[in-house]
């Protein structure tokens, strides 16, 4: 089997979870099939840096073009559909660039001989639908997240339409979670049995730097984008209630985004801020060690279709107390999944894994038992059956 | 006319790019720099022009940070009195709005470098920001200060033609300083500026001393402070990163201020010093890389005064 992979590109801050999730699929998946990748990426560096990275990899990258991602830096203003003058310049702004996207890929692949398209997130939608109707290749979209998790307003926005046009055109959905696939059945009417949920895995590190908590007292850490979808603010409001109770717990946000200057606004007004570390966005090696250091790992989502840090969190052997609003809750037994609105139920169960730590231990091997069921391998083996079932 | 200039010549820190995951290493805080006193105009104008008079006030760091030839210059010109040496805290930063024990500590050990490099006691006291209140009053008079400076008074003795008051006890004289180009009395001038700008009929703060009035008793309940660029303590501590910064070294300094350990003290107080503070008042993304970093450190110093 030939596959065309049109990937969102490397792993960036504003891209984590996809970039990476997309990587690793794509390294498994080369050794189970033909694979060619065309992703976004920096053009200047095509025949340099870029290609020399990805010759260290099982899979190689057919060419990168246009780094869309970097180029959409603030997600907030892709999304925004009020009539102001500067938002209509962004948007349009984004709008060619993705129109100018899609041309590239289109130019870069009618040279190459595939059997199946296969593409991640809206960016590439609207060059697998470009192709398929063009080539008459079937087209599999892989979904790790929707318009309708990123943004929580009323009305569709045009990227909304953008991924129901995908949707409707494609031949597969790959959904990476139950509750992904019950959005695109309720916010997009697609129907159930076009959708094949396979969730994301993780691949441990060999050797990790294990670090001992520095602080003497119980850190809680974040890890995501600094977006409102992932829900910096909420995390915050529980820092502060625990903060009362046990005042020398630390709290940990990894992770950057459009929100971090209002999160450390929030902080000082708070005045909390000497309790809440802001480290930025971590490379995976760092990330590991924030963990092996933590006593609880808190994701308060608005929306999460998967959740790959709560994932890594889990693996390390960390209670995980996430919303109830996350994919990733369906493979982690012990989830604690309080709503993402009840500050109080994250509060009292983040503590209570705190006071007992017989309780967390007990829960985190529980969870660490699962995460180890779940590998980049068995996801790449299942997103193959897909893409053969639609040829 | 003739106009009292004071220098202020203190080192520079610059943070290096100290991280959450650095708490608890033994990685530096800090690049620190100085502009040495012979690299400055007033320096050459001095050499030059005998008759011009100057108060100085040297931070204890920044002296420490000099060669040899450097200390032997400025005691050059203390001993033939165009330099008048003005005490302070050995760092310059904003102790006194921290601890009075730290202060005190700070204020002896700049009088103690001060009489070991030039043997001399200085009868003047230059505050960071020349920061006033009358909370300081007793402690300055316990030191044998007789004047220290008070700009904020400018603003509100505008227009009347004094140089000095009495603080609310006489024993203190106050000396008002105007930072502006067309003050008849007292500018505080940077060391790095051209030579053109040094004014050459300078007298010294003790001249001034000597020859102001004391019909007034000013009283200062709150505190003040003004720098040589006209900035007040607002610029320094105002916004909301710089008061969580602040509270923070606040919440540290009981701990510091029994710690024996001197390298950990020396840390702190560079810490608190105006030029850290006014890296969290640059454009947002800088000042927020600079407010995670110095968080950090300061976290690093309340685990390590445990």
């Amino acid at each position: 089997m030939q596959v065309l992979m049109i990937s969102p590109g490397m792993q960036h801050p504003q891209n984590s979870g996809v970039g990476a999730a997309a990587g690793n699929i794509a390294n498994y998946l080369a050794e189970i099939c033909q694979l060619k990748v065309i992703q976004s990426g920096e053009v200047s560096s095509i025949h340099s840096t870029k290609q020399r990275i990805f010759l260290e990899e099982a899979f190689s990258v057919e060419t990168t073009i246009q780094d869309i991602v970097k180029t959409i830096s603030n997600p907030i203003q892709v999304y925004n559909t009020t009539s102001l003058v500067e938002d209509s310049i962004v948007i349009s702004e984004v709008q060619n660039q993705l129109a100018s996207f899609t041309r590239e890929v289109i130019s870069e692949v009618s040279n190459h001989d595939f059997d199946v398209i296969y593409a991640h997130d809206w960016i590439s939608f609207r060059a697998g639908i470009e192709l398929k109707k063009k080539l008459n290749k079937p087209l599999v979209l892989h979904v790790h997240s929707l318009d309708v998790d990123r943004i929580s307003t009323t009305h569709h926005s045009w990227v909304y339409e953008e991924e129901l046009k995908g949707f409707e055109t494609a031949d597969a959905i790959i959904a990476v979670s139950n509750y992904t696939a019950n959005r695109l059945v309720r916010h997009y009417r697609i129907k159930p049995e076009k959708i094949h949920v396979i969730h994301n895995g993780i691949d441990l590190p060999k050797t990790h730097q294990s670090k001992k908590n520095r602080f003497k007292s119980p850190l809680v850490v974040f890890a995501g984008r600094l977006a409102e979808q992932k829900g910096g603010s909420t995390f915050i409001q529980i820092a502060e209630e625990i903060l009362k109770s046990m005042p020398n717990t630390r709290f940990v946000l990894a992770g950057e985004g459009e929100l971090k200057a209002d999160l450390i606004e929030l902080v000082t007004q708070k005045q909390i801020g000497h309790r809440v570390h802001f480290a930025g966005h971590l490379p995976q090696s760092q990330l590991w060690e924030l963990f092996s250091e933590a006593d609880v790992f808190c994701l308060p989502s608005k929306s999460e279709p998967f959740g790959l840090a709560t994932l890594e969190a889990a693996a390390m052997g960390l209670p995980v107390v996430i919303s109830k609003q996350s994919g990733v809750a369906e493979v982690l037994p012990e989830a604690i999944t309080p709503d993402n609105q009840d500050v109080a139920s994250f509060y009292s169960a983040i503590l209570e894994l705190i006071k007992e730590n017989n309780k967390a231990k007990s829960i985190g091997t529980k969870n660490k038992e699962a995460a180890a069921l779940l590998t980049w391998s068995t996801a790449a083996d299942k997103v193959a059956k897909t893409l053969k079932s639609v040829i | 006319m003739h106009q009292c200039s004071t220098y202020c010549f203190t080192l520079s820190h610059a943070p290096t790019d100290y991280s959450f995951f650095d708490i608890g290493s033994e990685k530096a805080y800090l690049k620190s720099t100085s502009l040495h006193f012979s690299k400055t105009s007033i320096s050459r104008v001095l050499a030059r022009k005998k008759s011009i008079k100057i108060s100085c006030y040297f931070a204890g760091d920044y002296l420490k940070s000099l060669p040899a030839d450097e200390i032997k210059s400025i005691k050059k010109y203390v001993s033939n009195g165009q330099i008048e040496l003005l005490a302070g805290t050995y760092h310059h930063s904003f102790t006194c709005l921290l601890s009075k024990k730290l202060f005190q500590e700070e204020i002896e050990n700049h009088l103690q470098l001060i009489n070991e490099l030039f043997e001399i006691r200085p009868k003047g006291f230059y505050n960071t920001i020349s920061i006033f209140s009358d909370d300081l009053v007793p402690m300055l008079i316990k030191h044998k200060f007789l004047y220290s400076y008070a700009p904020a008074l400018e603003w509100y003795m505008r227009g009347i033609d004094q140089i000095s008051v009495n603080s609310i006890d006489p024993k203190l004289k106050l000396l008002i300083l105007s930072p502006s180009i067309d003050s008849k009395t007292m500018a505080r001038q940077f060391p790095g500026e051209s030579e053109e700008s040094i004014q050459l009929k300078s007298i010294q703060a003790q001249d001034l001393f000597k020859k102001g009035k004391e019909k007034h008793t000013y009283a200062l309940p709150n505190v003040t402070g003004r720098d040589a660029s006209n900035r007040d303590l607002n610029f320094y501590l105002g916004n909301s990163l710089q008061k969580q910064v602040f509270k923070t070294l606040n919440s540290i300094s009981p701990r510091i201020e029994k710690h024996k350990n001197k390298i950990l003290k020396q840390h702190f107080l560079q810490l608190s010093t105006p030029h850290i503070f006014s890296l969290l008042h640059e454009d947002k993304a800088s000042k927020l890389q600079h407010y995670s970093i110095i968080m950090s450190m300061l976290s690093d110093l309340e685990l390590k005064s445990e």
